[in-house]
């Protein structure tokens, strides 16, 4: 009778034990599907902070190796085409890396030449977070952008629904200097969370926020006036700090 | 405690007394509060992700959005209006108005867009009522941008 009465709270503590890793095991994934995006933007940053400047730099995507020259690759009017020395955006047209996606990344749009092919609506600039869906883009945009010869120069970001642009306020600065076009600035877009920051030659020029859209894919994009051509567009991770 | 209480030394002629053993129903005990502890713990966890999936709009029912689209001469304009992150959608009538019914209640940001031009709001939408955003009202303005250039040819 004593031994039966072992060996039954015995097993009462087995259920116990069961019940408690069970529990634990619950907890573990109520915590992480609750925390998950945090717990892995936590992870990024330690990650980045054992990794040194030279491969926290190392791009991600490229359009030397995302580039895909079959036209089901190549978004509205063409989008983004090879050349001998670089690659090309056609006016009043976007360009998308095909196959790349990511929620927080740096862009870098280097050795930029403009050729403004009309007197009005000049500029370039790229689109991050962004897809396509049936209606249109989904994303955001950074632009350079000029309205005629006597405007300002402005630079902004927005947003877009369904192919539908959204101003984000406050996020557009004017340079009543312009911009030498001849000679455009290196542009680079930090995408970190729900902040936005643009730079210009490494000089940090505008920053904004908006929690819309929290991944997708980047690309390039010319206004209606200007023909872009660019030796390299790239995705870094976003542990890779802008140096001046 | 009073010097009856305290106990004798005839208690301790033969040594020390054993040592007794842990009480089993103590350490028991302790277990059935971690697991309290942890039930606790993973409700209120999994209450926390079901709030923030959005599935709480499914609880609280649904409410309609109304409202008009008109140029800057006050002519009605034919625009498309989206609930984001729904797939409810609409088109203004002739009359630039329109009513989007359905639409989970709660914080809820409306996307009214003509050409390639979009307006966003946020709306509180409550259950079993018309909320009504007023007049959106669209400028010649709002179309000065590289985009709207050309008709048609729009991202």
């Amino acid at each position: 009778m004593q031994r039966s009465m072992k060996k039954t709270e015995h097993g009462q503590g087995l259920v116990e034990y069961a019940l408690l890793i069970a529990l634990i095991a619950i907890v573990a994934a109520a915590a992480l599907s609750a925390t998950g995006n945090s717990v892995d933007d936590v992870f990024e940053r330690i990650a980045g902070l054992f990794q040194d400047q030279e491969s926290a730099c190392t791009p991600v995507a490229s359009a030397g190796t995302a580039w895909d020259p079959s036209p089901t690759n190549s978004f509205w009017k063409g989008g983004i085409t090879q050349q001998a020395d670089g690659y090309q955006v056609c006016p009043l047209c976007i360009g998308m890396l095909p196959g790349y996606t990511d929620s927080d990344y740096r862009l870098d749009l280097s050795g930029v030449q403009v050729t403004n092919t009309k007197t009005s609506w000049n500029g370039y600039g790229v689109a991050f977070r962004s897809e396509y869906g049936p209606k249109g883009l989904n994303g955001y945009m950074f632009e350079i952008e000029r309205k005629n010869k006597n405007s300002d120069t402005e630079l902004y970001f927005s947003k877009w629904v369904n192919g539908k642009q959204i101003k984000i306020p406050g996020a557009l600065v004017s340079l009543p200097t312009g911009i030498d076009w001849n000679n455009p600035p290196d542009m680079s877009i930090a995408v970190e969370g729900d902040t936005f920051t643009a730079y210009l030659d490494g000089k940090q020029i505008l920053q904004t926020s908006d929690s819309t859209y929290a991944s997708g894919g980047v690309g390039v994009l010319a206004n209606d006036g200007t023909q872009l051509n660019f030796s390299d567009f790239q995705a870094k991770p976003s542990t890779c700090e802008e140096v001046p | 405690m009073s010097m009856e209480d305290y106990p004798s030394l005839e208690s301790y002629k033969d040594g020390m007394p054993p040592k007794l053993p842990p009480d089993p129903s103590r350490k028991r005990r302790q277990i059935w509060y971690v697991i309290i502890g942890l039930s606790l713990l993973s409700l209120v966890l999994i209450t926390v992700t079901f709030v923030r999936s959005g599935n709480m709009a499914l609880l609280a029912g649904t409410g309609t959005i109304a409202g008009a689209v008109y140029d800057e001469r006050g002519q009605p304009i034919v625009a498309e209006i989206y609930v984001f992150g729904t797939p409810l959608a609409g088109l203004s009538d002739q009359a630039g108005r329109f009513m989007l019914s359905d639409v989970p209640a709660g914080d809820q940001v409306v996307v009214v867009g003509y050409r390639n031009v979009g307006r966003e709001q946020t709306v509180k939408v409550v259950a079993g009522q018309v909320v009504e955003i007023g007049d959106v009202r669209f400028v010649a303005e709002d179309f000065e941008n590289a985009w709207s250039q050309m008709e048609g040819a729009l991202p």
